[in-house]
């Protein structure tokens, strides 16, 4: 099933391969629409969205929701307020946005040192993502998992440019939206008889009991908050987080420069239509998984026999992602929420993987999710590359360096710069600083804080001047 | 931007032990985690930009007629000249 993936993907990369600079950095500008948004959405949702947002809601309950809402009204926000003004500026690249915009070689300099820091911190925590994927498809410690990841991102970011690239993820969207609703269904089916999980996370239980208050009864029991509950003294920074998510999300460049993709400024407002509705279909579910993943650790994990836990929880442990150490020597996991007498570590990350494999879900169902997983961090990885590449090559040696550079240097030095990126990322990812959704999150923080007031204030205030950079 | 970008990657920096920061969880600012520090970077960076903007001289003015026809849709000159 992985396999089967990639090969799609390697496939589409080297049919569609770049053959001048336009089509590496914007495909041409003649993808479709609909292509475009559902590259959009494989672009937007990455690993942070599909393997480690679910996991995050699963362990924080209601505070896990400041992803949920931050990256969606983010989306909003930009495809509303900010895409049809910037495809109408016409300009590739954000730093050339800003650098036009504000009549200063040094602002575009500026821009794209945020652009270079704000992407590496995001492929930072995609890298994690693979990592994870990788170790868990070949039964590989998480470190063995990253470096295996940086040379299947190498091969096809590089080989593709823009134009590989978003017909890749036009691929990779339908295989991880498949490859999270699917199993959805069959859990919700298991748990609920509810096909739906959106509903079904929200109604009762095979047992008659509704199946957020059996998760509230499990999480007080053994002394983790009430699930549903509301932690008021983490109020100001669940709002911080969920605006930090939301103005980042506007100010990203990886997505912003998908807009530039289509033919038409109307294009650009369908395909930001068609990839929200597209982004919808798993943001809604992510909260539904998360419920049937926290309810099904809990029941299966805790105070079980360790000589008899199930395969996937040993598979798991071989990753080094999944750790029990025995404290009071009982030979059962005590899962609790006080540290000293907890026994059990989980790496959040791994909550979606995990999830159909705690279900007893079928072994292709498995597989499945691991593909999406793949999907979800290997396209917005390459999209990142991408603008990483293009800062260096368009921006810093074409309008620097070195002006007189031919478009086959410059397409030369975009590959060698994806090269160079995609190993500093992958080591960095080996010690990432949090979850995969956490690294993304500070690459978003850092975005909200650079690019959003350059964007906005350069598109809507008349009197803004270079100065302010 | 400058401003706002050092601002919010010091406060990470300061405060993810994985990248060796020395700052605590009950040390951040209003209770502000490192990933929500960027919404502060982001006000600073506001205001310091629109702070500076006014006290310094104004664009020339073919950025004031790009920034005036990026914001204008198609045809509406012709529609104006209607009425």
């Amino acid at each position: 099933m992985v396999g089967a993936t990639f090969l799609i993907y390697i496939i589409i990369a080297i049919v569609s391969r770049a053959g001048s600079t336009k089509e590496f950095y914007v495909a041409g500008g003649g993808v479709s629409p609909i292509a475009n948004g559902m590259a959009t959405a494989a672009d937007w949702m990455s690993a942070a969205s599909f393997l480690s947002m679910t996991g995050l809601i699963a362990f924080m309950g209601f505070s896990g929701g400041q992803y949920l809402m931050g990256w969606t009204g983010g989306y909003v926000l930009l495809a509303l307020l900010l895409a049809p003004y910037l495809r109408k500026f016409g300009k590739f690249t954000v730093p050339d946005f800003i650098g036009e915009r504000y009549y200063s070689k040094n602002a575009r300099l500026i821009a794209l040192i945020c652009a270079l820091f704000v992407s590496f911190t995001y492929v930072v925590g995609q890298m994690k993502g693979v990592g994870v994927a990788f170790a868990r498809f070949l039964n590989v410690p998480f470190d063995t998992g990253v470096l295996i990841g940086i040379g299947i991102v190498f091969f096809y970011a590089v080989l593709g440019g823009m134009k590989g690239i978003t017909y890749t993820q036009v691929a990779q969207f339908c295989v991880l939206i498949f490859a999270f609703t699917v199993p959805a269904i069959f859990i919700s089916l298991q748990m609920t008889g509810n096909p739906i999980p959106q509903m079904g996370f929200g109604s009762r239980g095979t047992d008659g009991v509704f199946l957020l208050e059996k998760l509230n009864q499990l999480s007080v029991d053994l002394g983790f908050d009430s699930y549903t509950s509301i932690d008021r003294n983490n109020l100001v920074n669940m709002f911080f987080i969920t605006a930090a998510l939301m103005f980042g999300t506007a100010g990203l460049p990886h997505v912003i420069v998908r807009f530039f993709t289509v033919p038409r400024v109307k294009d650009a407002r369908i395909s930001a239509g068609w990839a929200l509705l597209f982004i919808a279909i798993l943001y809604t579910t992510a909260p539904a998984v998360a419920v049937f993943a926290r309810t099904n650790i809990l029941n299966t994990l805790s105070n079980a026999s360790y000589s008899e836990v199930p395969s996937w929880f040993t598979n798991w442990e071989s990753t080094g992602l999944l750790s029990f150490e025995d404290k009071n020597q009982d030979g059962k996991i005590q899962y609790v929420a006080d540290p000293i007498a907890n026994e059990l570590t989980v790496d959040q990350d791994i909550i979606v993987l995990a999830n159909p494999e705690i279900a007893n879900l079928p072994a292709w169902v498995i597989g499945l999710v691991v593909a999406g997983g793949l999907a979800a961090a290997l396209s917005t990885a390459a999209g990142l590359l991408l603008v990483i590449s293009t800062s260096i090559s368009h921006d810093l040696l074409k309008n620097y360096l070195r002006p007189s550079i031919s478009e086959k240097g410059e397409l030369n030095a975009a590959r060698v710069a994806i090269a160079v990126a995609v190993v500093a990322a992958g080591l960095a990812g080996l010690n990432p600083p949090g979850f995969v959704a956490q690294v993304v999150a500070l690459a978003f923080g850092l975005a909200a804080s650079s690019f959003f007031p350059a964007i906005i204030l350069g598109i809507f205030d008349k009197r803004m001047n270079k100065e302010q950079e | 931007m400058i401003l706002g970008i050092l601002f919010t990657a010091s406060y990470i920096i300061y405060f993810k032990p994985q990248l060796g920061g020395p700052g605590l969880a009950e040390n951040f600012w209003w209770g502000i985690s490192p990933e929500g520090i960027g919404t502060l970077g982001m006000i600073l960076n506001f205001i310091v930009a629109l702070v500076v903007s006014r006290l310094t001289s104004p664009p020339p003015q073919e950025v004031l007629e790009l920034t005036e026809r990026i914001r204008t849709p198609r045809g509406a000159e012709q529609v104006a000249a209607l009425h």
